[in-house]
């Protein structure tokens, strides 16, 4: 719903064509790219990635915590 | 000694010891802000993109390989008529010219073989015969930079392109992994090395808004990037890459690691391998801190690579030997002068590298998992089996203060004084000497029988110290303004994409 077109998306065996419609509201076809390989989704990619940068942050907060772990029973270990 | 002079060379000498910390310290801010680059991807901005590629692939005899890496190339998961791979034979001896005529039939309006006629100047003016030829095209709407043995995941160029949808960023690179196939103590050693200065040391630099560069196997640049940095890769130094990423930072425009997109490389199996490939690169970062001396502490130049970070960043590297002889001197000089004071640091400096020590190569084994796996004995053993006995000594002391004296004594063995102050001094002096056991390991490892001590010597001084003493060699190198060479690693062509 843009000032000038909108983009709609549709696939058809595992092709990604991009139509748009046109400020007349003819639907014009784009001259984007065809994706010849299947499996592939946006969306479900960038959320894969994501989902992995995020893992990153419960990793340095398990790290850090096993760390303050480890120093604190290595204080108890040396002090008994 | 008079009093003033003696607690002035204390000040001096515990500085000294200060300042060998700082690369500890950039290592550790680095990493601890990792876990939030999950905000800095930019992912939420991003849309569907597939701009028409050009990827160029500079090449000089590599008949053995260049079959594969266009085969590889032609099956990426990317839009077929958005991609042109040019292969840019820098006069090749080999049957690269019968190769490539067998790949443009087989793909034919894809793939292009540009043929210098005149060659070895270079990787550098190899890229810019064919840089000169592609956006002399209007076709390009992007140009990727890679080597030709690595290999690119399928899915790697598009998760790279996708970050061009926003304009701000002028060229993206990728996370490239040691893929030797099978590997051997060297490529682990590599493998691991690559975890802490790319998915983990460009993860933060994303996240603190400059790159300090771009991998060379793996660069995308948005056609008004090349365009704006003078439509050619600098070949006044032997750092084209680190050259491109300044200057396209410079000019504007952000640079971008993508460590979700992977790319497999053969990295050097030995250590003259190693040696030759990390002169070249260090004696490139010796002639970029040279040119831009303008930009260090400069946030006028530009607010990030100018600022505090980077430019810590980029000296705690560069200078990175400085650092570490600096406290030994620092530590050894305050052994004749204070001794407590000197014991204090060293425990100190050691708990700090032990903190230091254990985060990184910990959260360096969760960022890459599949890497950890192959190469964890290799992370474990990053500093040296020396450094690492120093740092248990540093965290557990009465291991050793208590329980090995036991031992000595159980066995009848007593320590004379000046053996044990030797030992001290040692421990002082090994985080200097480190190197020239790391540079002995270089030394012997062609000559027959003996050689075969040059991967233990690795083992004992660290890989670590290794790199370092390369540092050293590029300084000199560079003072005696040696001939720059464009020494291309050799390549067997054994690397091969890793699914465990």
């Amino acid at each position: 719903m843009g000032q000038d077109r909108k983009i709609r998306e549709s696939r058809h065996q595992d092709e990604l064509n991009l139509e748009r419609i046109a400020d007349d509201g003819r639907l014009v076809v784009t001259d984007s790219p065809k994706i010849s390989f299947s499996g592939y989704d946006f969306k479900t990619e960038l959320e894969g990635d994501a989902r992995n940068e995020r893992r990153l942050l419960w990793a340095e907060v398990l790290i850090v915590g096993g760390i303050i772990g480890f120093v604190l029973l290595r204080n108890y270990l040396l002090s008994s | 000694m008079p009093a003033e002079i003696l607690l002035i060379v204390k000040i001096f000498c515990t500085f000294l010891v200060f300042f060998s910390t700082l690369p500890l310290v950039m290592s550790l801010i680095q990493f601890a802000v990792i876990g939030f680059h999950r905000f800095f991807t930019g992912y939420e901005r991003l849309s569907e993109k597939f701009p028409r590629v050009a990827i160029i692939v500079p090449a000089w005899n590599e008949a053995p390989v260049l079959s594969n890496t266009v085969d590889q190339l032609m099956s990426l998961e990317y839009p077929r008529e958005s991609l042109r791979i040019y292969v840019v034979d820098d006069a090749s001896t080999d049957n690269t010219p019968e190769v490539m005529a067998g790949k443009m039939a087989e793909f034919e309006g894809n793939v292009f073989h540009l043929r210098r006629e005149k060659g070895g100047q270079g990787k550098a003016h190899t890229l810019n015969h064919g840089i000169g030829i592609i956006l002399g095209d209007d076709w390009c709407e992007a140009l990727l930079i890679m080597d030709a043995d690595v290999l690119f995941e399928k899915d790697s160029l598009r998760k790279m392109a996708r970050h061009l949808s926003d304009k701000t960023i002028g060229a993206v690179t990728a996370y490239i992994k040691e893929g030797s196939q099978p590997g051997n103590y060297m490529t682990k050693f590599i493998s691991f090395e690559y975890i802490t200065a790319q998915a983990a040391s460009r993860r933060a630099q994303n996240i603190f808004g400059a790159m300090a560069c771009l991998a060379g196997g793996a660069q995308l640049h948005t056609r008004e990037n090349l365009l704006a940095i003078g439509g050619a890769i600098d070949t006044s130094s032997l750092a084209e890459d680190t050259f491109t990423t300044f200057k396209t930072q410079l000019n504007g425009r952000r640079v971008f690691f993508e460590g979700n997109a992977i790319v497999w490389a053969e990295e050097p199996a030995d250590i003259l391998g190693l040696w030759k490939q990390r002169l070249r690169w260090a004696r490139g970062n010796v002639q970029v801190t040279i040119q831009f001396w303008k930009l260090w502490f400069n946030k006028k130049m530009h607010p990030q690579m100018g600022g505090l970070f980077f430019t810590l960043n980029w000296f705690s590297i560069f200078l990175m030997p400085v650092f570490m002889v600096s406290g030994s001197i620092g530590l050894v000089t305050l052994f004749f002068v204070d001794f407590p004071l000197s014991w204090a640091l060293f425990r100190l400096l050691w708990i700090m590298s032990a903190i230091v020590y254990i985060f990184v190569t910990f959260f360096s084994f969760a960022i890459d998992i599949q890497s950890a796996k192959y190469s964890w004995k290799q992370g474990i053993l990053f500093p040296g089996a020396i450094s690492l006995t120093l740092i248990i000594y540093s965290v557990f002391p009465p291991l050793f203060e208590v329980y090995a004296f036991k031992l000595l004594n159980l066995l009848g063995i007593t320590i004379p004084p000046l053996i044990l102050n030797g030992l001290i001094l040692f421990m002082y002096a090994w985080i200097g000497i480190c190197m020239a056991v790391a540079y002995l390991a270089k030394w012997i490892e062609k000559i027959k029988y003996v050689g075969l001590l040059a991967q233990p010597f690795v083992y004992i001084a660290g890989f670590g110290p290794l790199l370092c003493a390369i540092i050293v060699a590029s300084y000199i190198m560079e003072a005696r303004g040696a001939e720059m060479k464009w020494d291309k690693t050799e390549k067997s062509g054994k690397v091969g994409i890793k699914t465990n």
